[in-house]
């Protein structure tokens, strides 16, 4: 029997916890419940010079600057934002609508889908609905973004799904 | 030893020792149970637990977090993979440390479950030690994970009566005593753990008891709530700005009284506040002198720890951080710094080792220093590692500097040991230095001289929470520039802003300071406004004027730092929110302004570069037909390979388009074309900087750098250079003993003809000075005849000669003397620079003017002109500004003789 993929194990927490399925240009993502604490409309954005592409800017959310990013590098950021959390810390992640909550059933191992996935973000896992995919992000999207990793994982100490 | 036993120096030593190991332990915990794990911060989290635990003689606890680093360093290294039985080690080393904070014993830590038993032996046993050495080689023999305390490697000078082993569950009293049936004395075995027996004039209790440190009333706050207090008193002074802004002119005295004591009254207790959050460094000094002690005796060496400045202090969020860098930096010296005694004695030095901890604090920020007076570090190891590693190439390697090695040596996995110990040689250390000055925003400095030791200088902002700001607007932006690194503001129409080779600099003293427009700086292409402010500023070696739009004033700020940015933004301390609601960027100088001592010593103090050395740096690469060609490295900015180049139909057939080059477009010329070379597809784009330009040259391959004088470098011949009439293409060659003949190709004729220099007939304002001698040493026949045309204006006599070389042999056979010498820089056999200093030393012409004629960029080369105190620099070609240099050099020295 085929072991299960890292991302349909992580999908397995996913089972308990509805994902929360947000539009970004053509793609439909799922943003984990657990690290999204408020959907609110992106507040005006303070560009910041020199930054990655994923980095829009600044923005302040009642008082707090937070960094703004998009997972859709080059386009239009959208109206709406999800402010994320990660051990603490808070972002904004701008998409274009939020559709609904979701609690999917379990996902596709990851040779399924690793050819189709959307190059501009980090996958986590992927749900093949009637009209089309949902692409999971994984938890740690922020940092993902960022640096292309989590903090501190190198290279070697991944360990992938299949 | 257990936790409680450790006799600490204080109660705030305790205190940090307990929270820095929760939080690690915390580390540990989310970093094994995340998915993929993170390697690197649980390899670095087990490390510093067991550093920690050491220092502090907590034996159990370091021997558990060294076991689960083992662990973690094979995964890390790739000879074992994360599974499940990693993840279950980790976490019952979490769960064990956990349960030793909380004042239960390690016991378990990283082996799964085990039990303790309590070994006595025969009152009158003769050689407890070797009793002990018996019990645990037996067991060891049946059961190799066995642990006993006093560990087997203490039972040296050990006299106690009874050990205690930790057996795999499942192990009953029968089977230990069957196990041991051969060891003499063993006089009882019985379950669970030693009592602990510690005799210890101060032993504070467990937390919870609550009644360890009565001396002072106080109460703990944890440092987030600082933080969030810092957070509402900031918020506080943005309502009242924002108050303030909004109805200023609707506000009566009375209101406008009240606001400002709001804001006084917020500031007070914001500056309370912070003070509350430092802590003297001692409280992490102490922990040393011990820590370093038993290194020492670890690595069998005799080392002292000297620490001063303890009093300083520094905000408790950075010096949380810093505790683990300090340390590594400890071991580092007393692993591979201090040599051990004989070592030391041979090479006449006391056997024991001296490790120096200073801190200070001045302008706004801490200086700590770690010095040893060991070995030094090993250059030549160091270029022969990161050769191995394949960082650099052996060339690259042999020419690199102190500074960019020290720069090899904080990335992550180096290790200068070959042999993994205890203390060192795993690759953890000054990585961890590394990401502690990119959290910090703090620097590093390494010294280090072989025989006589190493220093290495940390230097961190005091605080990371508010900072006294000079803000500013520029381009789009509102910055924040800390004032402590403010000297001097002023507009940028009184500063005098000058141009020197092509850069805007202003005077400062007698070296010329480089102005940067700080938008572009930010990326931003728009020219700076003329009517703007010039913020000279200096902060470690960023020493510049910044070019800005408008000064808003000086604004105490609260600086929040952006998560994620500091290593993508290294620049950016963190935003800012003002009154009016703008967004300020916290600007660290440090790491957005170009060095610029730095810069300059490095210039002063390599010997190759020095103005006058008559040397030059040599960038040598091949072309279509496979030859080696060469330019000197400071007409070039950088090398990239091959990018898209975008045609530009009409132009000069030698130019093949442009490329975008950080907001900045760059004409690609086709050296190929321009030499008469067959075509083919280039592999690397060249892009230089000369003639006040920046143009880029399409290469077949980089070879590499060769250090060549130029009196190695021969002049065309002369039926070579006939042939090429007035297109002349190259300055000469260099035939080189491991490359082989080297042309230089002469880009300033190439640039002149594609785009040819203007001649203006006469020079506006000028009054010519008839025929006055002025000598021109250049290389170049096209040169000389474009200097000719330049100064025909003038009415000069100009002799030319075709190198440095024929000019000073001129100046030696007493033939008459000009009244000016204009010199070009890059000459064979002889240099301008050389000449120039040659000239300016001897008695004759000491007085008579000098002008470089260079197509040489940067301030660097400005300062190397200083150096040899030539009397103008005039770049590449501007024919009417030559015109007018020559002119008002030669008046003056004919008044002067005329005078005379």
């Amino acid at each position: 029997m085929e072991r299960p993929s890292a991302a349909a194990r992580e999908s397995s927490t996913a089972e308990t916890a509805p994902l929360l399925v947000v539009a970004v240009g053509e793609d439909r993502w799922a943003a984990p419940t657990t690290r999204v604490v408020e959907i609110v409309a992106l507040p005006p954005v303070t560009p910041l010079p020199l930054a990655p592409p994923l980095v829009i800017g600044v923005a302040v959310l009642r008082g707090q600057p937070l960094v703004v990013l998009t997972p859709r590098p080059g386009g239009n950021p959208g109206p709406v934002a999800l402010r994320w959390v990660v051990d603490g810390q808070g972002w904004l992640v701008a998409v274009d609508g939020v559709e609904r909550l979701w609690r999917p059933g379990p996902s596709l191992p990851a040779t399924a889908w690793q050819t189709l996935a959307p190059p501009e973000a980090p996958v986590a896992a992927a749900y093949r609905l009637e009209d089309g995919w949902v692409w999971q992000w994984p938890d740690d999207l922020p940092w993902r973004l960022l640096r292309g990793r989590s903090p501190e994982v190198r290279e070697e100490g991944r360990h992938d799904a299949s | 030893m257990r936790l409680e036993e450790v006799v600490w120096g204080s109660a705030e030593e305790r205190q940090l020792f307990r929270d820095e190991a929760r939080e690690l332990i915390d580390a540990l915990e989310s970093g094994a149970v995340a998915d993929p794990p993170a390697i690197d911060a649980l390899f670095r989290a087990a490390h510093t637990l067991k550093g920690s635990g050491a220092m502090v003689g907590l034996d159990e606890w370091a021997a558990a977090a060294h076991r689960v680093e083992d662990l973690l360093g094979a995964v890390r290294a790739g000879e074992r993979p994360w599974d499940e039985a990693v993840r279950k080690a980790v976490l019952d080393l979490v769960d064990a440390l956990r349960a030793e904070l909380d004042g239960k014993p390690v016991a378990d830590a990283g082996q799964g479950a085990a039990a303790p038993w309590r070994v006595v032996l025969a009152q009158d046993c003769p050689m407890p030690g070797v009793r002990a050495y018996q019990i645990w080689k037996t067991l060891a023999s049946k059961v190799p994970e066995v642990r006993m305390d006093p560990p087997p490697e203490a039972l040296d000078t050990w006299r106690g009566d009874a050990v205690t082993v930790w057996m795999p569950a499942g192990w009953s009293l029968d089977a230990l005593r069957e196990a041991l049936q051969a060891v003499p004395d063993v006089a009882q075995i019985e379950a669970g753990p030693a009592p602990t027996g510690v005799e210890s004039d101060f032993k504070p209790g467990r937390p919870d008891a609550g009644e360890a440190f009565p001396e002072r009333e106080t109460i703990r706050v944890a440092a987030d709530t600082l933080e969030r207090l810092l957070e509402g008193l900031g918020e506080i002074l943005l309502d009242h700005g924002q108050v303030l802004h909004r109805a200023l002119d609707r506000l009566d005295a009375a209101s406008r009284a009240s606001l400002e004591h709001l804001r006084r009254r917020a500031l007070d207790l914001q500056e309370m506040t912070l003070k509350a959050r430092m802590l003297p460094l001692q409280t992490l000094f102490r922990q040393y002198p011990r820590a370093v002690h038993d290194l020492a005796a670890q690595l069998g060496k005799r080392i002292r720890l000297e620490w001063e400045g303890g009093e300083t202090e520094l905000d408790r969020l950075v010096m949380d951080r810093l505790h683990e860098p300090l340390l590594h930096l400890l071991r580092n010296a007393c692993d591979h710094g201090i040599e051990p005694p004989e070592v030391r004695e041979a090479a006449g030095k006391p056997p024991e080792g001296r490790v120096r901890l200073r801190a200070w604090a001045a302008q706004g920020r801490v200086h700590i220093v770690v010095e040893d007076d060991g070995a030094g570090i090993d250059w030549e190891a160091v270029r022969e590692k990161a050769t191995a590693r394949g960082w650099l190439t052996p060339q690259a390697a042999a020419a690199a500097s102190e500074s960019d090695l020290v720069a090899l040596l904080l990335r992550p996995g180096v290790s200068m040991r070959d042999t993994i110990t205890p203390v060192s040689g795993r690759g953890v250390g000054l990585d961890v230095v590394q990401a502690f000055l990119e959290a910090s925003h703090g620097t590093l400095a390494v010294t280090s001289r072989p025989g006589q030791g190493t220093t290495f200088h940390l230097e961190l902002p005091m605080t990371l929470a508010i900072m006294s700001a000079l803000v500013v607007d520029v381009g789009p932006w509102t910055c924040g520039i800390p004032v402590l690194a403010v000297e001097r503001i002023e507009t940028a129409e009184a500063a005098g802003i000058a141009d020197t080779l092509g850069r805007p600099v202003v005077a400062e003293g007698d070296h010329p300071l480089p102005v940067y427009a700080l938008a572009a700086l930010l990326g931003h292409g728009t020219p700076p406004d003329r009517a703007g402010f010039v913020v000279r500023v200096a902060d470690g070696p960023a020493q510049a004027a910044l070019w800005v739009d408008r000064i808003r004033g000086q604004q105490e700020v609260v600086v929040k730092p952006l998560p994620g940015l500091d290593t993508v933004m290294p620049w950016l301390n963190g935003v800012a929110l003002l009154g009016d609601g703008t967004v300020a960027l916290m600007l660290d100088l440090r790491r957005l302004v170009p060095p610029h001592r730095a810069e300059r010593r490095r210039a002063q103090d390599d010997g190759v570069l020095r103005a006058g050395s008559n040397q030059m740096e040599l960038l040598v690469f091949r072309l279509a037909d496979g030859q080696a060609y060469g330019i000197n490295v400071y007409k070039t900015r950088e090398v990239q390979p091959m990018p898209p180049i975008h045609p530009v139909p009409g132009q000069h057939p030698w130019i093949v388009g442009f490329l975008r080059l950080r907001g900045e477009t760059v004409p690609v010329v086709a050296l190929n074309r321009a030499l008469g070379l067959p075509e083919e597809p280039p592999a690397f784009l060249l892009i230089t900087e000369f003639n006040q330009t920046v143009q880029a040259f399409p290469v077949q391959g980089i070879d590499r750098m060769v250090r060549v004088g130029w009196d190695a470098v021969e002049p065309l011949p002369r039926v070579l250079d006939a042939a090429d009439g007035p297109a002349r293409r190259f300055t000469g060659l260099i035939d080189h003993p491991d490359v082989g003949p080297i042309q230089l190709p002469d880009f300033e004729q190439i640039l002149a003809q594609i785009v040819p220099p203007q001649f203006p007939a006469t020079v506006a304002g000028v009054r010519p000075p008839g025929p006055e001698p002025v000598w021109l040493a250049d290389d170049s026949r096209v040169a000389r005849q474009q200097v000719e045309r330049a100064l025909a204006p003038l009415g000069v006599a100009l002799r030319t000669f075709p190198d440095g070389q024929a000019l000073w042999e001129a100046v030696e056979a007493k033939e008459p003397l000009p009244r000016c010498f204009v010199l070009d820089v890059e000459m064979p056999r002889l240099d301008g620079y050389t000449l120039a200093a040659r000239l300016k030393a001897r008695p004759e012409t000491a007085g008579t003017p000098v002008i470089l004629h260079t197509s040489l960029s940067g301030h660097w080369h400005a300062e190397r002109a200083q150096a040899v105190a030539v009397d103008a620099i005039v770049t590449k070609f501007d024919a009417e500004l030559l015109a007018r240099t020559v002119a008002g050099l030669v008046a003056p020295a004919r008044a002067t003789a005329e005078a005379g």
